[in-house]
């Protein structure tokens, strides 16, 4: 899993912004209440945490984030929760689905 | 033109009227339930002309069913003039409801609002209007219509929709609580009652209940708006159902997921292919339709690229051949597009042929898309000289190393540390380059500067430490240590560092009568020296030391005292006195110390046995004496070691013993040919024994050429049930013949610095390294060297024991049997040592002493 989308930051943030972020999901996800959550956060950090992993990360990362590519992208938009679709965009899927 | 309509009118009513009404109404129902709208229609017109309003509702359906169906084809013109129609023979109460599907159609949202109103105000809740319900309606409008005055039931349903409506947007907002109160008052028997299950599965689906959310949403209707709409929620939560999913299906996750059409259709069509192992058009499917804008960006596409790029990981091997060719068309035919194609197909192809040529279009592509990164670039470079300085393990027992290209690991390191100075792998392993090179000079200044640069990693202070030991710089390099130690205090290697040291310091002061000095020394490292039975840190083994030279250059009786008390007190005596009478060769005078080594030898011949056989090797061989033999010593102790397993032959011993012993040591070739003496004396007591003869074969390198024998050992060991020689040879069958190494114990030892010629562990490699590299060159190679060839050869060999060895090869040569050892080409070291010459970084400035205190400590 990308862990620029685990923690919630670009890929440009600043090794300080990263460690704000590390903090800030930690904090929110408990060992005790999200052992899982809590573990993909701290791996995260230790991928990305200075510019040395960071480089690392992008030459040498062989780790799929899925196991297709629909996969991919449900776990990049699921890790923090299903976001839901604004009220206009669910009234259009809505209005779609008459023709389904 | 009326005449004309008459005579069609009179025509249609004669031809009619041919036809029986009850076949009629069993055909115009017919098509009706069948959905062949108009004929039914046709057949309902008839009908009505012959029996009149009887079938005026049948007439009615089948219109609303065609305009519908109009509707759904997006012919709306059509269903606006069949609704015309319509409005002609439908009664005004029911017009409202024929009208949605048309106002639906055309997004005519007020329009629907009213219609449905009327209707449901007129008491039609039941009411379909074409294939949507009068709820459905109003709640994809949106919108809630003027209340009736006096009317409560009109107001029910009016609260509820708005109810329904504020709750789609709460959910929207994300406030699941908020939005569970407000669909509270809905009752199960309301008109939204299947919109308030839906909106609960919707608040379980966002809050995380995955098993919630499915049990809403399973239980709507496949007709409603609601039941249509979950799907997608239900698809999207039943991941492992995806490969059986339509396309349109897919496409709906997408959408909920909040992608646009367009998007969602992609990565559909992407899944699809994907799922129907075609990874190479799930690639083209998703980034041929949305372009350089897919390759990033949003998160998801950013993970979707990123799975693209470790694809290869999840596939299945005839997949992921389709993949890699399609990958290295791209990168090496220059096929991709955009660079950001490239980027990709490179990281790909790095996976499986990560050459310098693969890294090099990495390095194009990411600077074209993100512009110049000298650090990434670095580490690329660093990836690549990697690749070069990998080392080869071929020859006899796999033992020779050879790296793939010196040279080329070179330029590649020198490029590295030139594009970002601050790259500690890149300059550690030049440092580790040089040292294979043998060029000490460039590998001290490259240290020199690392010390200044990285002056907080422990690893650049332990290499730079020994060093300065090793160049009798103790001061300094105690310093180095000491830092290092500061980092990791639980760091054994830094230990051993520390206490090998002070023992070099100690040697050194002691054999030139600094006596206080000396003392001093073996105090620090006292003071560090721990209970174990590690010869590095071991406190038995330091005092032997210290007695050593105590007797040899102090206080002789002390001297005497130490080493009878640390050998007494040691668990294996045997081997301990043999180490106090190597290390008084080491120290002494060879010819006055000459004595007491004879003394040594003499005792331990008496008292050798197979088992203590292997205590002294393995004593010598997995830890080296700390100053690091030279090799008259190691010569010396090899010798002594020969002549215990010789006479070991002596000493009652048992065939296990033996067999173990052989394995450990056998391969070693200072003592094959005391191991063979005791296999062969061993076998004059049972000649036929399997285990023993395999043994015997395959020291002397006889098995391999001669399967059938293999065969015939295999038959043996199965009658005798000798497991241990049927797993061997099983090993060694499946090997293919390609050397002896597989079948060698496994030490149990589970020692990280062990490197027992026995073990097939990272670690050998890890802890010799170069330093044995060159030893298993080819025998004959070795017999055939004019003395100058061999002394250069010789040079290139590190490390002193790894230097005797090699002296006893070379005296071996002639006399050992055929194939000893297997050839090993030598890598183009000279080349590299005057390239390296040429290309050592600015030599640094002197390290800084940041610590007065450590100086005082370690200041020798």
């Amino acid at each position: 899993m990308n862990p620029y989308i685990v923690l919630d930051i670009l890929p440009t943030a600043t090794d300080a912004e990263i460690r704000a972020a590390y903090l800030e999901g930690i904090k929110k996800n408990s060992p005790e209440a999200a052992g899982e959550k809590f573990q993909a956060i701290s791996e995260a950090y230790l991928k990305i945490r200075d510019e040395e992993s960071r480089i690392a990360l992008i030459l040498t990362n062989r780790t799929p984030p899925g196991e297709s590519p629909l996969g991919a992208a449900v776990a990049a938009m699921t890790f923090h929760g299903h976001q839901p679709l604004s009220f206009e965009q669910l009234q259009d899927y809505l209005r779609k689905c008459t023709k389904k | 033109m009326a005449k004309s309509k008459k005579g069609r009118i009179k025509k249609r009513t004669a031809s009619a009227a041919k036809v029986p009404v009850e076949s009629l109404e069993a055909k115009a129902f017919a098509e009706l339930a069948n959905g062949r709208f108009r004929r039914a229609r046709e057949a309902f017109k008839q009908l009505v002309k012959q029996e009149g309003d009887r079938f005026l509702p049948g007439l009615i359906q089948a219109n609303a069913g065609l305009a519908a169906e109009m509707i759904g084809r997006g012919k709306l013109s059509e269903a606006e003039q069949v609704f015309a129609y319509l409005k002609t023979i439908a009664p005004p109460e029911t017009l409202a409801v024929l009208e949605i599907p048309l106002a639906l159609a055309g997004e005519e949202w007020g329009k629907v609002t009213r219609l449905a109103a009327a209707a449901l105000d007129a008491g039609q809740a039941d009411a379909a209007a074409g294939s949507v319900l009068l709820s459905d309606a109003l709640v994809l409008a949106g919108n809630v219509p003027a209340a009736v005055p006096g009317e409560d039931q009109a107001q029910d349903w009016r609260d509820d929709l708005r109810r329904i409506l504020e709750s789609l947007r709460s959910v929207s907002e994300g406030l699941l609580q908020e939005t569970g109160e407000l669909l509270r008052p809905i009752g199960r028997l309301s008109v939204f009652a299947e919109w308030k299950i839906f909106v609960r599965g919707l608040v379980a689906f966002h809050g995380g209940d995955q098993e919630r959310a499915k049990a809403f949403l399973e239980i709507l209707g496949d007709q409603t708006i609601p039941g249509k709409a979950s799907r997608a929620y239900l698809d999207l939560l039943n991941a492992s159902n995806w490969k059986e999913l339509s396309e349109a299906r897919l496409q709906g996750c997408g959408e909920v997921l909040g992608l646009s059409e367009g998007e969602a259709e992609a990565l559909a069509a992407s899944e699809r292919a994907w799922r129907a192992g075609d990874p190479v058009s799930a690639y083209k499917k998703f980034y041929h339709s949305g372009g350089e804008s897919f390759f990033s960006g949003e998160p998801w596409k950013t993970s979707v690229s990123e799975f693209f790029a470790t694809a290869l990981e999840v596939l299945e091997p005839d997949l992921k051949t389709k993949y890699i060719d399609f990958m290295y068309r791209m990168v090496v035919a220059a096929k991709h597009r955009i660079p950001a194609e490239a980027r990709l197909a490179a990281l790909v192809m790095t996976v499986c042929e990560p050459d310098e040529r693969v890294w090099r279009i990495f390095i194009r592509a990411y600077q074209e898309e993100f512009g110049k990164y000298p650090k990434l670039e670095s580490k690329v470079w660093e990836a690549v000289g990697t690749e070069y300085a990998e080392v080869v393990t071929e020859g006899f027992f796999q033992r020779s190393h050879r790296m793939r290209d010196p040279e080329g690991a070179l330029e590649a390191f020198l490029r590295a540390v030139d594009l970002d100075a601050t790259n500690l792998e890149a300059n550690l392993k030049l440092a580790d380059l040089y040292e294979y090179a043998n060029d000490k000079s460039a590998r001290n200044k490259l240290l020199d500067r690392m010390t200044v640069q990285f002056p907080h990693d422990k690893r650049i202070l332990l290499l730079a430490g020994n060093l300065c030991i090793e160049r009798k710089s103790f001061t300094k390099g105690m310093n180095l240590l000491g830092k290092a130690r500061e980092l990791d205090p639980l760091d054994r290697t830094i230990l051993a560092a520390l206490i090998g040291g002070l023992s070099k310091a100690a040697a050194h002061f002691y054999r030139t009568g600094k006596h206080n000095q000396a003392r001093d020394a073996v105090k620090k490292a006292e003071v560090l020296a721990d209970a174990s039975d590690r010869a590095e840190t071991g406190r038995a083994f330091l005092q032997v030391r210290v007695g050593i030279w105590e007797e040899l250059y102090g206080e002789a009786a002390t001297g005497r005292e130490k080493q009878a008390q640390a050998i007494s007190g040691a668990p294996n005596p045997f081997a301990m006195r043999f180490y106090a009478g190597a290390l008084a060769f080491l120290y002494g005078n060879k010819k006055a110390t000459k004595l007491h080594s004879e003394e040594i030898l003499k005792q331990a011949r008496r008292e050798a046995t197979v088992a203590l056989c292997l205590d002294i090797w393995r004593l010598f061989h997995d830890h080296l004496l700390p100053e690091g033999p030279d090799t008259f010593v190691w010569n010396q102790v090899t010798g002594w070691i020969a002549k215990c397993i010789r006479g070991a032959q002596n000493q009652s011993f048992t065939r296990d013993e033996l067999i173990h012993f052989g394995y450990a040591v056998g391969p070693y070739i200072p003592y094959t040919r005391e191991v063979l003496n005791l296999i062969t004396h061993a076998l004059k007591k049972d000649p036929a024994d399997p285990g023993l003869r395999l043994l015997d074969g395959i020291l002397r390198d006889t098995i391999l050429d001669y399967p059938h024998v293999v065969n015939d050992l295999m038959d043996e060991a199965k009658d005798r049930q000798d497991w241990d020689t049927i797993s061997r040879l099983e090993n060694l069958r499946s090997s293919g013949g390609r050397g002896y190494s597989s079948i060698f114990d496994d030490d149990d030892d589970d020692d990280e610095e062990d490197w027992a010629y026995d073990e097939e562990k990272d670690g050998y490699e890890d802890d010799v390294g170069g330093g044995m590299k060159g030893l298993d060159s080819n025998l004959g190679d070795i017999a055939k060297m004019t003395d100058q060839e061999f002394a250069a050869f010789r040079r290139n060999v590190e490390g002193a024991m790894e230097k005797a060895i090699l002296d006893d090869i070379r005296r071996s040569a002639k006399e050992m049997p055929r194939g000893r050892v297997d050839p090993s080409p030598e890598p183009k070291k000279k080349n590299v040592k005057k390239n390296v010459k040429k290309t050592v970084p600015k030599p640094p400035e002197p390290p800084e002493t940041d610590s007065a205190e450590q100086l005082n400590l370690f200041d020798l």
